[in-house]
């Protein structure tokens, strides 16, 4: 499905910049951070005025309105397993990120990347989830601002060599 | 023809409504106070109100609707605007909600002075419980 609205709202998203097969229906009932985390029944954001319809990790902290910060979005996704990285590059067997940020380094949006590198968002509360095929097709003013953080973890869930010798070397002889 | 008098023509006649609030300026009080005590009678909203709420409601799902972040689209102007009309606007929002549901919850928390949502489970959950609310203080029917 083409989706002309989503075309409309994006400076840089073009009707090749994403795949029209892979389009799901239109629901506020998530949103763009809770599919970068493997979710689609709940909308995710640190809102400590509306603990009903938005849920964040039970260990972190809540954040007033319009005082979200990127460190607490960066927790969030730790809490699931992934761990701050330089590039949004595809590589093998990881699954990669990316957070969205105004240029004051207020979070906007996340997207998840596939294994074959194109990128999967919500795009925000009303509309479609989107894979598109870089993460430019919805940055910019009228998009998400910029992606300014990627996060990657294993896809099968183990940790990665260089964690796994780091926690050896830590260990108390 | 020539005995015709304004009275039988009934299109003619200026249409006065029942003013209820004509009368708060001889009570001493504020006019937001007596307005708060007539706001214990929902009324229907005006044409006008309706046309213009549905034509703010429209922009800002357009414009927003891309955006995840609640503070990027609460403090849409036409979010803003709609909230500054006060109590007026509960059935409309209520209504639109019932058809489209959509992010409500916080304009309708600080009009209404009250979280109907508290407690309700999730997005779903939120919804049921502000129509609900509604109906039993008169915003809405069934």
């Amino acid at each position: 499905m083409r989706c002309l609205h989503l075309e409309q709202e994006f400076d840089n998203l073009g009707e090749h910049d994403y795949d029209h097969n892979d389009v799901s229906p239109a629901t506020p009932r998530y949103n763009c951070i809770a599919w970068a985390a493997g979710e689609n029944h709940r909308r995710w954001w640190p809102a400590d005025w509306d603990t009903v319809t938005y849920y964040w990790p039970p260990h972190l902290s809540r954040e007033p309105f319009g005082r979200e910060t990127l460190d607490n979005f960066l927790a969030a996704f730790r809490s699931l397993g992934y761990k701050v990285c330089k590039s949004p590059k595809l590589e093998n067997g990881v699954e990669k990120i990316a957070i969205f940020a105004t240029p004051q380094h207020v979070p906007t949006h996340a997207s998840r990347q596939t294994e074959t590198g194109e990128w999967l968002s919500k795009c925000g509360v009303l509309h479609e989830d989107i894979k598109h095929n870089t993460l430019f097709a919805v940055e910019g003013p009228s998009g998400y601002g910029k992606a300014i953080k990627f996060m990657k973890k294993r896809r099968d869930g183990k940790p990665f060599l260089s964690d796994r010798i780091s926690k050896f070397l830590r260990w108390p002889f | 023809m020539e005995d015709e008098h304004i009275g039988d023509c009934p299109e003619l006649i200026p249409k006065y409504d029942f003013c209820p609030d004509s009368e708060w300026w001889k009570e001493g009080i504020s006019y937001s106070d007596a307005a708060d005590r007539l706001g214990s009678v929902p009324s229907s909203p005006s044409s006008l109100l309706t046309r213009e709420f549905n034509e703010r409601a429209d922009r800002w799902a357009k414009e927003t609707g891309i955006q995840s972040s609640p503070v990027i689209r609460f403090m849409h102007k036409d979010y803003q605007s709609i909230m500054a009309r006060g109590k007026e606007v509960i059935p409309l929002i209520l209504n639109r909600m019932k058809q489209k549901p959509d992010d409500w919850f916080w304009a309708l928390q600080h009009i209404a002075n009250h979280d109907a949502a508290a407690g309700a489970d999730g997005f779903d959950g939120a919804v049921a419980a502000w129509l609900r609310w509604g109906k039993d203080n008169g915003y809405i029917s069934e």
